[in-house]
């Protein structure tokens, strides 16, 4: 921090509260505290079966709109079992709209609780926690793409053997599990800069082949797929790209 | 109650409700989490507020709190988001806030360093204030709260190399907006006065 950190202590320590107004706020918290407590209790013991209700009501809801999510990206999965694989590795125009739509709708569900939603080998995986003003700003969330192409070394066509689509929040943290790959771990942090590119921060480790482990901090054109890494084990090469989109923006 | 760690008040706390339990809690951990809350907020009223929420949020969340992280991790999570939250609402009334906000003199010094103080304090407002929460978080947390970027990184719930960047981001704009350089003397301890900041 050089110079600067002692020059904010300083500034912060002039600002900071002195004894006694701690004393008072402190005085201020405890006045209110027994209410809050019996608030809590009374939270806790008599709504409970209305609560449970509620999230009875709200996981139906949740598994009603991922059933339909995963018959919808299995289908854009499908997309991607064609020759000309990197072509498909954009999204299309009725993949962006899907995705506004379920993000909309699974955002109204959560009470704008929503900060990403992610689709691995087949299940949809959600990240629900109060969004920070940041992110509330965003107009759309952002569209990220990540294949891994296959094929025996040296010959045949690539195919995918791997695939995930997440929207999330720019700026939003996600860390997640892929569905039945115990030994994968997703982590990602995507940050748009106004002139169309985007700093991905991604920490892979993915149970294909021998695993396939990376950790990378690539600048990407928006729309533009780029290639995270390559490698090869035994007799196959694997090839990963990634992609991503902000709707409204020009890519 | 000095040998008491906040784990066994906690656990005093939820087997009883005894209130007792939770102002001891208060009294520890108040001055920091003030501390941390006025330089994102600027006024001290708002500051006062917003830590009276924290710790009221504390008592609605404490019977989930799973102890798995530190106490004190968890509190300043709910306080760096009790200011998000705060600085979302009111953003538009922020600059308002501010410039009603009373001079806080510094007692301790005399009417030249108050006069110098005063200016500088309204330089590095006027540059916190330019950066986005996520930012200013990220250098009160590691520049005036001596976190590590790990620490800072763990609090806010993102990548170390995210926290790197934000507090890289924050120094740099920070840097420009108060003419600092490395090498410069950057506090009243420094050369002189003209090239403090």
């Amino acid at each position: 921090m050089n110079n600067m950190a002692p020059m904010l202590k300083e500034w912060a320590g002039r600002r900071a509260a002195s004894k006694d107004e701690l004393r008072r706020l402190a005085g201020r918290i405890a006045a209110m505290a027994p209410a809050r407590i019996r608030r809590v209790h009374d939270r806790e013991r008599l709504p409970c079966r209305l609560r449970f209700v509620q999230v009875c009501a709200a996981a139906a809801a949740a598994a009603i709109i991922a059933f339909f999510t995963v018959w919808h990206l299995a289908d854009m999965g499908s997309a991607l079992k064609g020759e000309d694989v990197f072509a498909k590795i954009v999204f299309t125009g009725g993949q962006i709209t899907e995705g506004r739509r379920l993000f909309g709708e699974y955002e109204r569900l959560f009470f704008s609780q929503l900060r990403w939603l992610a689709e691995c080998d087949g299940e949809i995986k959600l990240g629900v926690a109060p969004v920070p003003e940041k992110a509330l700003g965003a107009e759309a969330p952002l569209y990220y793409r990540l294949v891994v192409v296959s094929r025996k070394h040296g010959k045949g066509a690539w195919r995918p053997v791997w695939s995930t689509d997440i929207l999330l929040r720019p700026q939003e943290l996600v860390r997640l599990t892929p569905g039945c790959r115990d030994k994968s771990s997703v982590a990602l942090w995507i940050y748009p800069f106004a002139d169309g590119k985007v700093m991905i921060d991604a920490n892979m480790s993915l149970d294909i082949g021998r695993g396939i482990t990376y950790r990378t901090s690539d600048i990407l054109s928006l729309g533009k797929p780029g290639e995270v890494t390559a490698m090869r084990f035994e007799d196959r090469e694997y090839r990963v790209f990634q992609t991503v989109i902000l709707p409204g923006r020009a890519s | 109650m000095v040998d008491v760690s906040d784990r066994e008040l906690i656990d005093r706390f939820r087997a009883t409700d005894d209130v007792f339990h939770f102002n001891e809690l208060v009294t520890r951990h108040i001055g920091k989490v003030r501390a941390l809350i006025s330089p994102m907020v600027f006024n001290s009223a708002d500051a006062d507020d917003l830590t009276q929420e924290v710790f009221l949020k504390v008592i609605d969340n404490l019977h989930g709190f799973n102890q798995k992280a530190q106490f004190s991790t968890w509190l300043y999570r709910i306080a760096v988001n009790t200011c998000y939250d705060f600085l979302r609402k009111r953003k538009k009334d922020l600059l308002a806030c501010r410039k009603n906000m009373p001079d806080i003199p510094d007692y301790a010094a005399g009417p030249a360093d108050l006069i110098f103080n005063r200016e500088l304090d309204s330089r590095i407002e006027e540059a916190m204030e330019s950066l986005s929460p996520s930012l200013r978080s990220a250098i009160v947390l590691t520049a005036i709260h001596g976190m590590s970027v790990r620490e800072a990184a763990n609090l806010e719930k993102c990548l170390v190399a995210t926290m790197y960047w934000r507090v890289h981001q924050a120094r740099k704009l920070l840097g420009r907006k108060l003419g600092v350089h490395p090498g410069q003397a950057g506090s009243r301890a420094g050369a002189g006065r003209e090239n403090a900041i």
